[in-house]
């Protein structure tokens, strides 16, 4: 049996949320201007740390999403820093999952520390989920995400018009699909 | 006072509010046809008994953001199916839409075509949303062609979204924006250009009666008529392209071409003095006119409204 732990990259690690320690960090986030508007299409707010608390605390007591939604962390294998986000949506029926990945400050982009996210991420939907495909829905403006997810392989495959609003004007929200074959031959 | 226009009923069907009680037993038979909820949904199809059809009912269709309703026959007031929008994003103005006529035996009879049109009226005009958006399965190509009808542009496609009895479905995305609902019905607008021809040795002196006399602009050709001989001209949106045919004894015809003109009777001088005889047209009320042949024998009319 292969004992590799399979949330661990070279520098990065998967792990769980921390409910009580990461909102102190995420709120420094949802402060700057770029995170929200690069990681996700929900309307931006500044949120404080003890809004996330209450939030996480909430979602700990129902358990209903738990069969189908990881709401993972990136950290730093070194320090043990929290630098990302990583959440994956499962559609069990179909076998396709959605993910969506971002590192929250600019200073820590750019080191290939989402690049092994992603990868430890795709190992653990295609080798532990089982899953057939993995997709991705990126807004139009974000070049940097087009460009990172179609060099891991990601085919773009839908472009729907004029769906999102943001910066004053309209943008396409690009769907982006991996499919297993795919993955394993560029694995 | 405004005309209130009724968003939920149309010839054969309305939208009326969803109920679990009432609605309980029919969605635990519909959930029995495995066949049809696989159209609906990518998800593992499970028989439910009207306990469970009641209780998810009122889980997700209860809430205060759902918009959701059941579609009911105006005759007989039988409940056929449900309609609604989901993954509706305020301030994107954006929403996705799912439709299903639960029971076969109301396939086929234009009932989802009503019910969507009553939804995109309420989402476009009530709900002032900029796009409605769908995911069909490629197979389902009575419901593809049903969104295609309605104005739906497909956007892409999800490959092997899906696998059923080993063969991988794809899934389609389309979408609908606000100006391109309702879809325009076939009309002709107004006339684009005409065309008339000249003998093919004639085209300098076709320019200049066409452009210098007339007083249209030549404006390009597109590059695939490049190498076709003549020319097109503008005038106020509307355009005259002048081609070439030769053996033709265009004296002879009478179709004709009217320019409408200010200050007629300096035209009428204009005319003749370029060579061309001008002849009185039958009087009509409320213009006056007159009429020639171009250089090429071509029937033209001069007409300017008079008041009356």
């Amino acid at each position: 049996m292969n004992d590799i732990n399979i949330y661990e990259g070279e520098r990065v690690r998967l792990s769980a949320l921390d409910p009580f320690k990461d909102p102190e960090v995420e709120a420094v986030w949802s402060h700057t201007p770029d995170f929200l508007a690069l990681y996700s299409v929900e309307l931006q707010r500044p949120t404080s740390a003890h809004q996330l608390k209450k939030r996480y605390e909430e979602r700990e007591k129902n358990h209903e999403d738990d069969a189908y939604e990881f709401d993972l962390r990136i950290r730093l294998r070194a320090d043990d820093r929290l630098i990302g986000v990583l959440g994956i949506w499962v559609e069990w029926g179909a076998g396709n999952g959605w993910l969506r990945l971002g590192i929250g400050l600019p200073e820590d982009r750019r080191h290939g520390f989402g690049r092994e996210a992603l990868a430890l991420a795709l190992r653990y939907m295609f080798d532990e989920m089982n899953l057939r495909r993995v997709m991705i829905g990126v807004p139009g403006y974000n070049d940097a995400a087009l460009a990172f997810f179609a060099a891991a392989g990601f085919k773009v495959e839908a472009r729907q018009r004029e769906t999102l609003f943001r910066f004053g004007r309209r943008w396409d929200e690009v769907n982006l699909g991996l499919l297993r074959a795919e993955w394993e031959a560029a694995r | 006072m405004i005309n209130i226009p009724d968003r939920f009923t149309s010839d054969r069907i309305r939208l009326i509010a969803i109920d679990a009680e009432r609605d309980g037993d029919l969605m635990a038979r519909w959930s029995n046809d495995a066949g049809m909820m696989r159209l609906f949904d990518s998800d593992v199809p499970r028989p439910r008994v009207a306990r469970q059809t009641r209780s998810e009912t009122e889980r997700w269709a209860y809430r205060d953001t759902a918009l959701e309703w059941a579609i009911q026959t105006v005759d007989g007031e039988v409940i056929i199916g449900r309609i609604g929008l989901h993954r509706y994003r305020p301030s994107h103005r954006a929403a996705d839409f799912h439709v299903g006529i639960g029971d076969r035996a109301h396939w086929g009879k234009g009932y989802g075509r009503e019910a969507v049109t009553l939804l995109l009226n309420y989402a476009f005009g009530e709900v002032d949303l900029h796009r409605v958006g769908l995911i069909v399965f490629a197979a389902n190509e009575r419901a593809v062609a049903l969104y295609r009808k309605l104005g739906f542009v497909e956007e892409g496609r999800w490959r092997q979204f899906l696998r059923r009895d080993g063969v991988d479905q794809d899934v389609l995305v389309m979408g609908i924006l606000r100006h391109e609902w309702p879809p325009a019905s076939p009309a002709v607008r107004r006339i684009h250009h005409v065309q008339v021809c000249v003998p093919s040795t004639e085209l300098d002196s076709a320019r200049a009666f066409y452009l210098n006399l007339l007083g249209l602009r030549e404006i390009d050709k597109p590059g695939s008529l490049k190498d076709k001989r003549g020319f097109w001209a503008e005038l106020d949106g509307q355009q005259l392209h002048v081609s070439t045919e030769d053996g033709v004894d265009r004296n002879r015809t009478k179709a004709h071409i009217a320019w409408q003109v200010s200050a007629l009777a300096a035209w009428r001088a204009k005319i003749e003095a370029a060579g061309c005889a001008t002849l009185d047209s039958i009087v009509i009320p409320g213009y006056d006119r007159f009429e020639a042949r171009d250089p090429f024998g071509n029937r033209i009319e001069f007409i300017q409204a008079v008041a009356p």
